[in-house]
């Protein structure tokens, strides 16, 4: 099991409001709904589990108890073989029902560490992709982290925490049903101890015992707080450590750690988050000094609470109420109904410290998913003809305050190559976006077919793009998966896609062929590809889905002269009756583009030919293409 | 997996290493184990002895004043000794932690500063790895091990002590006892193991589920996974490995299951046998045994038990943590190919430099064929040389050659006349500059990652919940021990002339904490976000910032626009001045700047030449140039799409 450990910033922050009861009990049963609609075997299991275990050791204490007390009675020989023979086969009967459905929850529970995960990533893969790029996602999910790994925090520990109360609720059923003869069992009248068989006595101690009782957990429960809050102030830390400490081992980042030393700027940020955890931060004061104070005090309340329930037993015992194999047995019973008690008390407790890590999670998987709530089907034709319009689009990216695109009106027209052209930051990957709606725009909208996209059903609307991203990702699996982007796909059709790409000499040549890795993450067979390679494959993906819009931002950046060559040549393949938009800071490839966007500072500032185009003098396009054309002029 | 045959440190040279480890960085460690190891002891005792004593009291018809000091004793002392050691336990994570640090930062140092041809060898990484999984979190063998080292010296004292607590029993009782309790371990060992040993199959399936965890969370994937609908793909990855893995864990606990089967039986006997052997002394009239003694010695053999059952079991684990640490320790003695502080000093330091390439090939380990073939190649000082050739020809290796990164199979790379490769490597390093396709930014400030310093003084904002207040301590910590003072302090105007020179000023200004502003939104909130295009720039930036006499530019306008390009091109030779510099490129409009041009094919130079000498000789450079510049020349009176239908050579 790999558990990150994050350390933590010192950051000093005040301690946060305590959530209450029950407030964190209903966290908690949402929790609880999670895992049960996940997995309801987990919970059934556990509840088999708990009769066995919690049952079994009052089983021995009622036993021996009767042994001890014929020991200090008439001590038969016969009557201790027998009594022992029934401790013996019930220890060793409950002990197996204990093993057996310890293994079967186990097996359940191996995964609950891997299986937290899940919903989290649930609500990754489907969420708004405008959520995604948020910063405070990007905080909420380190802030989930930090918790799972640090101590199982969240929506892991409510799985155990269920466990663990109906566990103390069992035992303390048992415990009580042991020792209820504790007080009913008289002193004989007349003995100078008699007065212990006061009701009034009783109500005395057994307040004072309930006071003792619910003391120590509370101790417990403060000092497991301080960990909490230090939890809440203390994700910058992680994060950089986490960052520094990862940069020792990226091999794209070898050659520059090497040259420039990294290593020592890293060091400096890794020593910096470290130092959390010297003697004097505050790590050291609050969490370790306080909370240990607090944690030797409940300890101290206990034992005392265990010393007079022993001074009540004996001198009851002593006073000749009961024999002394019984002493054993309400010692016992009280020491364990206290301890259930306890344990009820230290879960909830436990449940309350949990809260805010539940709130962290559950705000987490709460972000709406504003862009599914469009419902129309697109319209699916087989004559490609979907006609995209932006009408007046103006972009801000969320939490900036200039913005990307400004009163952007583009009409794409069907079959045409479109290429778009601009400086860095002109806002053309912007548009690209706002086209396959990843973000929405701030003002204006955009048409398909004449209806406002966030009228879609939003999965309906994607598949009508396919884009190859200048910063495309191929996940390390299998190739002909890599294309399909699924795990079952047409082989034939893969290949094809990849021969259009460009790479049928190279395909023949792979021995796993389709089933080839990405890179060496999985498989040792797997193959590093380069740059241009796996720009190709990506390319192969975009031709796989086979939809109406072909988008490509930078396809030729990474290749040399004669692949770039090639992927011009064979463009006709590759876009055939499709829609593209050819998005390059190579200006060659706006030769074969029927139109030519220009963007300007996040606005369109020329559009058409690029005969047209060339010829004004004074544009943009023309500067770009001068810039360009001229060191190939003869 | 490559597993070591046998682990070259054993146990207890592991626990020396962590002793001598505890001793130089925080020695409360030690102290904290010994103190906790006599409150554990003393517990142990008082428990065995309370419910004894009181019975004897009881049996004994003592007075009820007897009755409640004895009582009351053993209460205040399981009271303080019991406060004491919950005290300890709390306070004890934070030396421990310190001390895994210490590693941690040992083994970042030998991550980053080993020979490079390590980082692309799978062996070595997979031990790098294995050696992270040692100090990486709480658990690991490196904070574990303290724990594990208490309990075992806690239970081998009450071992010695309960002995002498059974000394008055027969001695078969106690040799039995033991006998079955190691029966019952040797047992238990045999028939768990099956998931000790196959635990490269869990790491195996762990590593899947956490690669499809990764790649959810991944931002940069984050596009195409919505585009292309990879979303059900990744979670059936994910299912796939997870149904794998709960399959695993369905048969160790199977396995643990026979085991436990085998020690209820074992259990049975040996209550049994204790049971009847003490019943058999108490009902014997004269052997002294009575109720109080009949508890005691129970209690004491099951506690007896108890003991050769932990100590067993803490060894074995210790064992697993041996072998974890000597994994460590030897990765961390992995020797280096190259010399670094140990090899001769280079004796050029010079700011102008000669480089030479003598014969060399060059064949990557474990493949069929040489990549280089016989390079003979001789940079002089402040020469601009351009390096052109189709992918896969063999440009990034000789980059790598030249810059000490590989050691030639053939030949020799030579500095001023002197062979690197004995000398200290570092050193070489010293004299390049890179700008490579891989942005390698730190999540650091702008004005750190163009110096790779630290910013001398803090920064105080007051910013919301301290993000960009780094480099300032805690009120009152002292700083982590073991930091280095090695690099030079930042030079704040010298950050903004490359900036500026770069060409990258003007965003730099236009972001609200200039210069101080954070990259990287994964680590800090308030981060910037850079284009593509400006991140190049920020590398050019960092390049000339190190001011050192070599600069190697690989693709350094890969990203740029046409105008951006242009404008670093007519700067070339600013941004060159007096350094030799070396360029890659595929756009060959740029190597026009270059004094010489050298064209690899297939791993051997071919052509080598000026621009205009090269387009005069009508060879492949030519052709390439040819290929490249063909629609920036083609006529006007031709329509683009069937310009695209074309053929080409």
């Amino acid at each position: 099991m790999k558990q990150h450990h994050r350390h933590t910033g010192p950051t000093l922050g005040k301690k946060p409001k305590e959530s209450g009861l029950l407030a964190s009990l209903l966290l908690w049963r949402r929790a609880f709904c999670l895992w049960w609609k996940a997995d309801p075997r987990l919970f059934t299991s556990t509840a088999a589990l708990l009769l066995f275990q919690t049952l079994s050791p009052y089983v021995t204490i009622y036993f021996t108890a009767r042994l001890l007390n014929e020991i200090t009675g008439a001590c038969r020989r016969e009557v201790l073989f027998s009594l022992t023979g029934y401790v013996l086969l019930s220890t060793a009967v409950l002990a197996l029902g204990s093993a057996l459905f310890t293994r079967r929850r186990n097996t359940l529970y191996a995964a609950c560490w891997q299986k937290k995960d899940q919903f989290v990533i649930q609500k990754l893969l489907q969420m708004d992709f405008e959520a995604l790029e948020q910063p405070h996602t990007h905080e909420l999910i380190a802030k989930i982290e930090q918790g799972q790994n640090f101590g199982g925090w969240g929506i892991l520990r409510s799985a155990n925490q269920f466990q663990d109360l109906a566990g103390s609720l069992v035992q303390i059923l048992g415990a009580i049903i042991l020792c209820i003869t504790l007080f009913t069992r008289k002193i004989p009248a007349g003995h100078s101890l008699s007065l212990l068989n006061h009701p009034l006595f009783l109500l005395v101690l057994a307040t004072g015992l309930v006071g003792m009782t619910i003391l120590s957990p509370r101790l417990i429960n403060r000092a497991d707080s301080f960990w909490s809050s230090f939890y809440k102030t203390s994700t910058q830390g992680n994060r950089i450590y986490m960052f520094h400490f990862r940069t020792g081992m990226e091999q794209d980042r070898a050659m520059d750690m090497r040259i420039y030393r990294q290593d020592l700027l890293a060091r400096n940020y890794l020593g910096y988050a470290a130092c959390d955890f010297t003697p004097g931060s505050y790590a050291d004061r609050y969490w370790h000094r306080k909370g240990g104070a607090y944690y030797a005090l409940s300890a101290v309340v206990s034992r005392l609470f265990t010393g007079f329930v022993y001074m009540y037993v004996c001198m009851k015992a002593w006073a000749g109420a009961f024999g002394i194999g019984d002493l054993a047995q309400y010692v016992s019973a009280i020491t364990a109904l206290s301890a259930g008690v306890s344990s009820l008390l230290y879960c909830l407790g436990s449940i309350r410290n949990n809260a805010p890590f539940l709130q962290t999670e559950f705000s987490f998987l709460n972000i709406p998913d504003r862009m599914y709530q469009g419902s129309i089907c697109v319209e699916k034709r087989t004559d490609r003809k979907y006609d995209v319009e932006f009408r007046d689009v103006s972009f801000r990216y969320p939490g900036s305050k200039t913005y990307a695109l400004r009163h952007v009106s583009l009409r794409f027209q069907i079959g045409e190559r479109l290429a778009v052209v601009g400086e860095n930051g002109s806002g053309k990957t912007t548009m690209i976006k706002l086209l396959c709606r990843l973000y929405d725009p701030t003002e204006g909208e955009i048409l398909l077919n004449g209806i406002n996209i966030r009228k879609y059903d939003y999965r309906e609307y994607q598949q009508v793009f396919s884009v190859v991203f200048q910063d495309f990702r191929l996940p390390a699996y299998g190739l002909g998966a890599n294309v399909a982007g699924s795990t079952h796909y047409n082989a034939a059709k893969a290949r094809r896609c990849l021969e259009d790409a460009g790479l049928s000499p190279w395909l023949a040549g792979l021995p796993d062929g389709l089933d080839t890795c990405i890179g060496r993450e999985f498989d040792e067979n797997g193959i590093a590809f380069s740059g241009g390679e796996l720009q190709k494959i990506a390319i192969a993906r975009a031709l796989y889905k086979d939809a109406p819009f072909l988008i490509l931002d930078e396809p030729t950046a990474a290749l040399d002269p004669v692949a770039e060559a090639q992927i011009y040549a064979s463009f006709n393949t590759l876009v055939q009756d499709k829609t593209a938009v050819y998005i390059s800071h190579r200006l060659s490839s706006c030769r074969f583009c029927d139109r030519i966007a220009v963007f300007d500072r996040g606005t369109l500032v020329q559009c058409g030919s690029h005969q047209e185009l060339v010829s004004q003098t004074d544009g943009k396009y023309y500067a770009l293409w001068q810039a360009q054309a001229q060191y190939y002029q003869t | 997996m490559h597993k070591p045959l046998k682990p070259k440190y054993h146990m207890a040279s592991n626990i020396l290493f962590m002793i001598r480890e505890a001793c130089h960085t925080c020695k409360s460690v030690l102290l904290f184990v010994i103190l906790l190891t006599l409150a554990g002891v003393g517990i142990n005792l008082l428990e065995l002895y309370v419910t004894p004593a009181v019975l004897r009291t009881l049996e004994q018809a003592g007075s009820l004043t007897d009755l409640l000091w004895v009582i009351a004793a053993f209460a205040g002392g399981l009271l303080l000794l019991d406060a004491a050691r919950r005290y300890l336990e709390a306070n004890v994570s934070i030396g421990r932690i310190t001390v895994r640090l210490q590693l941690v930062l040992k083994l970042h140092d030998k991550m980053c500063q080993t020979s490079y041809p390590h980082m692309e060898d799978p062996c070595f990484l997979d031990r790098m790895n294995q050696s992270m999984d040692v100090c990486f979190n709480n658990v690991s063998p490196a904070e574990k091990i303290w724990e594990d080292l208490t309990v075992l010296f806690i239970n081998v004292i009450s071992l010695v002590l309960w002995l002498t607590v059974l000394s008055s029993l027969h001695p078969a009782i106690v040799a039995l006892t033991l006998l079955l309790s190691l029966a019952d371990y040797a047992v238990a060992t045999r028939l768990g193991r099956w998931g000790y040993l196959h635990r490269d199959k869990e790491a195996r399936y762990v590593h899947q589920m956490d690669y499809a965890t990764r790649l959810a969370k991944d931002y940069r994937l984050a596009k195409d996974l919505r585009i292309f609908g990879m979303g059900s793909w990744i979670q059936d990855m994910y299912q796939g490995a997870m149904q794998l893995y709960q399959d695993y864990h369905g048969k160790v606990q199977r396995s643990y299951l026979l085991a436990d089967i085998f020690g209820i039986l074992l259990s049975f006997l040996r209550n049994g046998i204790a049971y009847l052997y003490l019943i058999f002394l108490v009902t014997e009239p004269g052997s002294g045994l009575d109720g109080a003694g009949f508890v005691l010695y129970f209690t004491a053999l099951g506690g007896f038990t108890g003991q050769v059952a932990q100590i067993l079991s803490q060894l074995t684990l210790l064992h697993r943590k041996s072998l974890s640490l000597s994994l460590f320790r030897e990765f961390l003695d992995s020797e280096e190919p190259f010399a670094f502080e140990d090899g001769l000093p280079l004796s050029s330091s010079g700011k102008s430099c000669e480089l030479t390439l003598e014969h060399v090939s060059f064949r990557y380990p474990g493949a069929q064929e040489d990549t280089l073939h016989d390079i003979s190649l001789t940079i002089r000082p402040g020469e601009k040389l351009a390096v052109v050739g189709c992918n896969g020809a063999g440009k990034t290796t000789l980059i790598k050659l030249l810059c000490g990164f590989y050691d030639p199979t053939q030949g020799k790379v030579l500095l001023d006349g002197e062979d690197i490769r004995p000398c200290n490597r570092r050193d070489y390093y010293q004299h390049f500059s890179l700008v490579s396709q891989n942005f390698s930014a730190m999540a650091a400030s702008i004005a750190e990652n163009v110096a790779q310093a630290v910013m001398p003084e803090p920064v105080q904002e007051p910013g919301p919940a301290g993000n960009t207040s780094y480099g300032k301590h805690a009120k009152g910590a002292t700083p982590f021990p073991g930091l280095p003072s090695g690099s030079p302090p930042l030079d704040l105007e010298k950050v903004r002339h490359c900036i500026r020179l770069a060409g990258l000023a003007e965003k730099v200004e236009s972001l609200p904490e200039g210069y101080h502003t954070t990259l990287n939104k994964q680590v800090f909130d308030d981060a910037a976000e850079l284009s593509g295009g400006q991140l190049q720039r920020l590398m050019l930036a960092r390049a000339l910032y190190q001011d050192r006499p070599i600069m190697v530019l690989d693709e350094p306008t890969a990203a740029l626009d046409p105008l951006a390009e242009h404008d670093i091109y007519q700067k070339y030779n600013e941004l060159t001045a007096g350094r030799t510099s070396i360029f890659i490129s595929h756009r060959l409009a740029s190597t026009r700047f270059c004094d010489r041009i050298i064209l690899l094919e297939d791993g051997h130079i071919t052509e080598t030449g000026t621009h205009e000498e090269l387009l005069a000789l009508g060879g492949h450079y030519a052709a390439l140039f040819q290929v490249q510049g063909r629609y920036y020349n083609a006529g006007p009176d031709v329509h683009g799409s069937s310009l695209a239908a074309g053929s080409d050579e």
